[in-house]
């Protein structure tokens, strides 16, 4: 008699655990599968949002949205200038776009220098190249770095709002000098963006002191 | 005869003015170049890592007006 009550209390326990982590599994894996489908299915676009940070942070958070709205709308850094420097600014982009797939930093390098105008290949000097090609090649170096942000935001190793407010930054700095602000004030901000970019860093890449 | 005495003092004037002003934009043009020598962008200077970028930058930056 013992032994019955002790084997079918045992199988009812086998039981009823199995039908708890069934449905608890169940339920958890339904409720991620519908956030995942919530979250793809409502976010469309990144336009809608008001301020230039939640638009960046949500592209990092929808890549598949960042890369239909790289072609479809005007580049953060080209908005709210006067048109010619809109179309100028929009072309840059467009041409130096080649420039990221090269492999090598030095061929990167010389992609950035010949696209932003700077001749340093004909015997020219950096100091005798025209202040507007030296804006654009600051630009392109800008977005480097941009991107550089972007694939450790992909891969783990910064937050996306540590992401999205240093890219905030990069594109400020980048209207900045696409408006044609002086040195000082440009200098003055990525004063600021070096110290917040160096905190992020400073625990996966060696030598990055996070106190400078 | 005023009159001329008047000019000459107005030349004199207006000469110093420029003579004046010509020592300190000399004096500054010669800053800057040296700045710049010391910045100058060059093709085969990497951008490899981060930091390397940033130096760039700054160098870049010294050479805008």
């Amino acid at each position: 008699m013992i032994k019955r009550v002790f084997a079918s209390s045992i199988i009812a326990l086998i039981i009823l655990s199995t039908l708890a982590s069934s449905a608890g599994s169940s339920s958890g894996n339904a409720q991620v599968n519908s956030n995942a489908t919530a979250n793809t299915a409502s976010v469309i676009t990144c336009e809608n949002t008001l301020t230039l940070r939640e638009r960046i942070k949500c592209r990092i958070e929808n890549p598949s949205v960042a890369q239909r709205e790289a072609y479809e709308s005007v580049e953060e850094a080209c908005r709210g200038h006067a048109n010619a420097t809109i179309s100028a600014c929009e072309n840059l982009y467009r041409n130096s776009a080649r420039c990221y797939n090269e492999e090598n930093s030095i061929d990167r390098k010389k992609c950035f220098l010949e696209e932003s105008g700077v001749n340093i290949n004909a015997g020219g000097t950096f100091r005798a190249t025209p202040t507007e090609s030296k804006r654009n090649y600051v630009v392109l170096l800008l977005y480097e770095l941009q991107e550089r942000i972007e694939g450790y935001a992909e891969e783990g190793k910064i937050t996306t709002d540590q992401a999205s407010s240093l890219i905030t930054k990069i594109v400020e700095i980048k209207r900045m000098i696409i408006a044609g602000e002086s040195r000082a004030n440009i200098e003055a901000k990525i004063i600021e963006f070096k110290k917040e970019y160096r905190v992020a860093v400073s625990s996966f890449i060696p030598g990055v002191a996070n106190d400078s | 005869m005023k009159i001329l005495i008047w000019i000459i003092v107005g030349l004199v004037i207006v000469g110093g003015l420029v003579w004046f002003m010509s020592g300190d934009q000399e004096t500054g043009t010669n800053t800057g170049s040296n700045d710049l020598q010391n910045t100058e962008i060059t093709e085969s200077s990497s951008i490899q890592s981060d930091e390397e970028v940033f130096t760039e930058i700054d160098n870049a930056l010294a050479g805008l007006e």
